[in-house]
């Protein structure tokens, strides 16, 4: 039990009178007094200079509680003042800390003071560094560099109060303390080569991160350039945003940049800090291509090319999809290379102007793209054969090919599915399935068209990404299972020592799928709803959730989850909360959900929904983006969920059919 | 000179033997200890250092809580070791004044001779106040407002006005305290004023824990035939239970010990030497049921407690 000092007790007792009275209660002057006396008599009686609190509580009682007053209040009251005392003494503490470095330094209250006047010898220098810099960092100096003032004495008790009151109990620990300082104390502890706390830079924002990493490269601390580039190394893989340029100019002097850090740096930077002259590595721009979105690599390759030397430029160019080229402008390129980069520039615009106006029926897009078509076709006629790696006439050719098809296929009295299938088969699957959708909403047989070719594209994308439906059977060498007979008779043959070979049927999961179909999370859901067709038959329920969840109940076919994709647009808020608690009204036990967890609709907490569809024994799997909210996705960790992280949408349809299989 | 004073003779004559001479004792521990072993108390240290706390500030105290557990005699002998006189105890009725509490006129000697000393006879307050020992205010609810007042004025001062004699009275020692009494659950009976608790030091009672309990009866309830653990056992279970009840008269420490010392009597009377749970049920109607109504309540506790039957 915890012993009050008896004097700090009575010293405590108008403070504790002054919370009875706020707390309602009418309580007298004299009661107070009595209360004083009473317990200084008490405490002469027992012999003792300290009392344990429940006996204080004892004794205030029999004085103060006249009518209504209950002990637990008093109680109450009495752990206020006692902490309130306290406070002041923290608070003393701190001042007479404040005085000593003040003395130290030679300074006054409110008269100026000078970082440059800190003269002395080496360990006095340092010593009166560190003492400014807490001063500083408190607030007791301010003002400007060089014009540095002491606060007044007035100020100094109402710094010392306020540290006091969060809890500091002396100068030094405030000062240690990021909480309480600017991004200049930190600069400049990292110049004065002080110690800084590891566990303060998780704290430190990205902009104040970058500036401490960047002041303790150019102070040669590195010590502290390795923590920082740790932190940074950490947060670049983690996907948050930092400015690309100092994020890699850290990690550079901290030894620590891998392609990784490099590749997302390009994504999350979506280019930038690529300038001309600066280094860009194209197997990461390469790589960082593969995990954005359309739009998002198309910035970062035009900026990446305008930035790259020759070589660069034509190692990327050979690599690059050429339909990704549309936004670029100015390269290293000279010449006919140069021609030819221009040439598939507006072959990739009359593409993509092709697909707008398909989607939106817009004529002025079908204008736009007809203009690209013959601004590429003049290059081309002019130039010979070029090439770039991959990238040669005829690409360029294909494109203009596939730009004209969109534009008949848009057009087609009677089209063929098996040509639209092939025409669009060219173009990636999102893509694709974004031209399909188009040709889906314009109605009538192109229903049936569109249908028909995302089955077909589905089966092809699943064969170029190695996303194969699991097989049927699986071998074993001991039962049970069916005999497989021509196996077995070949391990006779071989003689093998066990010759039997058994066949079992698999069965996939009955699985329940909710899938983010807000605008940030779009390819993300077409690969995983697409892939997920290839098992139309274990998926039980579909969720497809933006502002509001719209549910699909199965069984399904194929053709019921190609015409889902079709006909889903894909934009809107997010509301996970609600995507989470209907698909897990489901009799499957697994509910897969991918989405970038950014709950933009006040409608519940997402982490109860989970909770809640935990308790009715469903097993959730998160797959989410790189870039996501990470303090749900903490939060959903925290609670024992399983979350997996996906750098592109191919990744999260791999996901997906493994949540099948498993 | 104080020998001489005709109002003092006549205190001295009434109420001396009464309060005896003794030694105070003014050390708290110390007089926990005597409260036990001379006193048959257990007191909380903590509420004998509390007391004398107040008194040495001329605080008087309240001791408040149920029937029973003790409020008057611990007051007694607490005020007894404060000054070393045994208190006068003034209990409370509701047309007290101050004639009947600080001193009256014999009406046929004040008609003779005037509103003189000779004529004046001193009360309990004046007494307590002339002979410097304690006074214990028993059950203050029981008195009305004025008398309340007229307390407080002679507990804050610490002297008593007698107008008709001019004269003023006024406490010579510490010797002279106040403790007042009180049950605030007890029917038929005044409320306290506010202006009346803030002079007081209020110090709550209850019933003790099991263990103290125990020993206490063991303290207290005489000699004779031995009352065994599982007696003693029965006693606490069957008081405990009642006070759960909803009978009007909740059993305190004082029937637990007047139980065991009835059930004694009765086992020395039927001449056996250890107390058997049937002396227990003969005694207990008559001390645990204090109205009709109570009795079936108490039967069926003791029913319950150890399968006794009352004849």
């Amino acid at each position: 039990m915890r012993l009050l000092d008896v004097n700090e007790l009575v010293e405590s007792i108008p403070d504790l009178v002054d919370r009875l009275r706020g707390m309602g209660y009418s309580i007298g002057t004299s009661q107070a007094v009595d209360a004083v006396r009473i317990i200084e008599s008490y405490s002469c009686l027992r012999g003792a200079s300290k009392i344990s609190e429940d006996e204080a509580v004892f004794v205030l009682e029999s004085v103060l509680a006249v009518r209504g007053v209950s002990r637990s209040d008093i109680s109450e009251a009495l752990r206020h003042s006692l902490a309130g005392r306290r406070v002041r003494e923290r608070a003393e503490k701190i001042l007479e800390d404040i005085e000593e470095r003040l003395s130290l330094l030679g300074a006054k209250p409110g008269l100026r003071v000078s970082k440059k006047s800190l003269g002395g010898r080496k360990r006095e220098k340092k010593e009166k560094l560190r003492a400014y810099l807490e001063l500083r960092k408190i607030g007791a100096i301010r003002g400007k560099s060089g014009a540095e003032r002491v606060v007044d004495a007035h100020t100094l008790r109402g710094v010392a109060w306020r540290l006091a009151k969060e809890g500091y109990e002396s100068l030094e620990e405030a000062a240690r303390s990021v909480k309480a300082g600017s991004r200049d104390y930190m600069l400049m502890e990292a110049e004065a080569r002080l110690e800084v706390d590891p566990e303060s830079l998780s704290r430190l924002d990205g902009k104040r991160l970058l500036k401490l990493g960047e002041a303790a490269s150019r102070k040669g601390n590195y010590k502290l350039l390795r923590m920082v580039g740790e932190e940074v190394s950490r947060r670049v893989l983690a996907g948050r945003r930092l400015d690309p340029h100092q994020a890699r100019f850290i990690l550079e002097k901290a030894g620590l940049l891998t392609p990784d850090h490099d590749k997302m740096l390009y994504m999350t930077g979506q280019g930038r800090g690529i300038d001309r002259g600066s280094r860009v590595d194209v197997d990461s721009i390469l790589g960082a291509v593969d995990g954005m979105g359309e739009e998002e690599a198309a910035n970062l390759l035009s900026k990446a090319l305008k930035a790259l030397g020759e070589d660069d430029a034509r190692k990327l160019l050979s690599q690059v999809d050429p339909s990704l080229l549309w936004r670029v402008r100015r390269t290293s390129l000279r010449g006919r290379e140069a021609e030819l980069v221009k040439a598939t520039s507006y072959a990739a615009n009359a593409v993509r102007e092709a697909m707008l106006y398909l989607e939106s029926g817009d004529p002025a897009r079908a204008d736009m793209a007809r203009d690209y078509i013959n601004r590429s076709r003049g290059i081309l006629t002019r130039l010979d054969d070029v090439g770039i790696g991959r990238l040669n006439n005829g690409v360029a050719e294909d494109l203009l090919e596939v730009a004209s098809s969109i534009l008949g296929i848009a057009s087609m009295d009677s089209p063929s599915p098996g040509e639209v299938s092939r025409i669009l088969g060219v173009l990636g699957f999102e893509r694709a399935v974004r031209v399909l959708r188009g040709l889906y909403r314009t109605g009538g047989e192109w229903r049936s068209i569109a249908e028909w070719a995302l089955e077909r594209l589905i089966y092809m994308a699943s064969s170029r990404e190695g996303l194969r439906p699991l097989p049927k059977w699986r071998l074993y060498d001991t039962g049970p299972g069916r005999v497989d007979v021509r196996r077995s008779v070949y391990g006779v043959l071989r003689r093998s020592p066990r010759p039997l070979v058994y066949r079992r049927r698999l069965r996939s999961n009955l699985v329940s799928l909710a899938l983010d179909v807000s605008g940030s999370m779009e390819s993300y859901s077409i690969w995983a709803l697409g892939m997920a067709s290839m098992f139309a038959r274990s998926l039980d329920r579909v969720v497809l959730f933006a502002s509001r969840p719209t549910v699909y109940q199965g069984p399904f076919g194929r053709r019921d989850i190609a015409r889902i994709l079709l006909s889903t647009s894909f934009r809107g808020y997010t509301d996970i909360y609600s995507g989470i608690l209907e698909a897990s009204k489901t009799r499957a036990r697994r509910v897969i959900i991918i989405s970038d967890l950014a709950q933009t609709i006040d409608a519940g907490d997402p982490l109860e929904a989970a909770l809640s569809a935990s308790r009715m024994g469903k097993k959730l799997v998160f797959i989410v983006p790189l870039r996501h909210d990470e303090e749900l996705r903490t939060r959903l960790e925290d609670s024992g969920f399983n979350i997996a992280i996906v750098s592109n949408a191919r990744q999260a349809a791999r996901q997906v059919l493994r949540a099948f299989s498993r | 000179m104080e020998g001489r004073d005709p109002i003092v003779e006549k205190v001295y004559q009434t109420y001396l033997d009464l309060v005896g001479d003794g030694k105070p004792v003014r050390d708290p521990k110390e007089a926990t200890r005597i409260l036990e072993e001379r006193f048959k108390l257990i007191v909380d240290e903590r509420v004998v250092a509390l007391t004398f706390a107040a008194f040495m500030n001329g605080r008087p105290v309240l001791f408040e809580g149920p029937p029973g557990t003790g409020k008057t005699e611990v007051g007694e002998a607490i005020l007894e070791l404060w000054s070393g006189r045994k208190p006068l105890v003034l209990p409370c009725s509701d047309n007290y004044d101050e004639y009947k509490v600080i001193g009256d006129f014999h009406p046929l000697m004040a008609m003779k001779k005037g509103f003189n000393e000779e004529s004046f006879t001193p009360r309990t307050i004046l007494a307590a106040m002339i002979l410097d020992t304690g006074l214990l205010v028993d059950e203050i609810r029981r008195s009305n407002e004025e008398f309340q007042n007229l307390l407080l004025d002679i507990a804050d001062k610490r002297r008593v006005i007698v107008p008709e004699l001019r004269r003023v009275f006024r406490a010579r020692g510490a010797g002279f305290q106040i403790i007042f009494t009180s049950n605030p659950e007890d029917i038929a009976q005044n409320d306290l004023s506010d202006a009346f608790l803030r002079r007081v030091v209020r110090i709550k009672f209850n019933y003790p824990p099991r263990e103290v309990e125990a020993r206490i009866i063991r303290l207290r309830s005489g000699d004779g035939p031995s009352l065994g653990r599982s007696v003693e056992s029965l006693i606490l279970d069957v008081i405990n239970e009642l006070r759960r009840t909803s009978i009007t008269h909740k059993p305190g420490t004082a029937e637990a010990v007047l139980w065991a010392r009835m059930a004694r009597s009765i086992a020395r009377l039927k001449g056996r030497s250890v107390v058997s749970p049937e002396d227990l049920v003969e005694a207990a109607l008559s001390v645990l049921a204090k109205r009709v109504e109570d009795e079936d309540t108490v039967l069926k506790v003791l029913k319950g407690a150890a399968g006794l039957e009352v004849a």
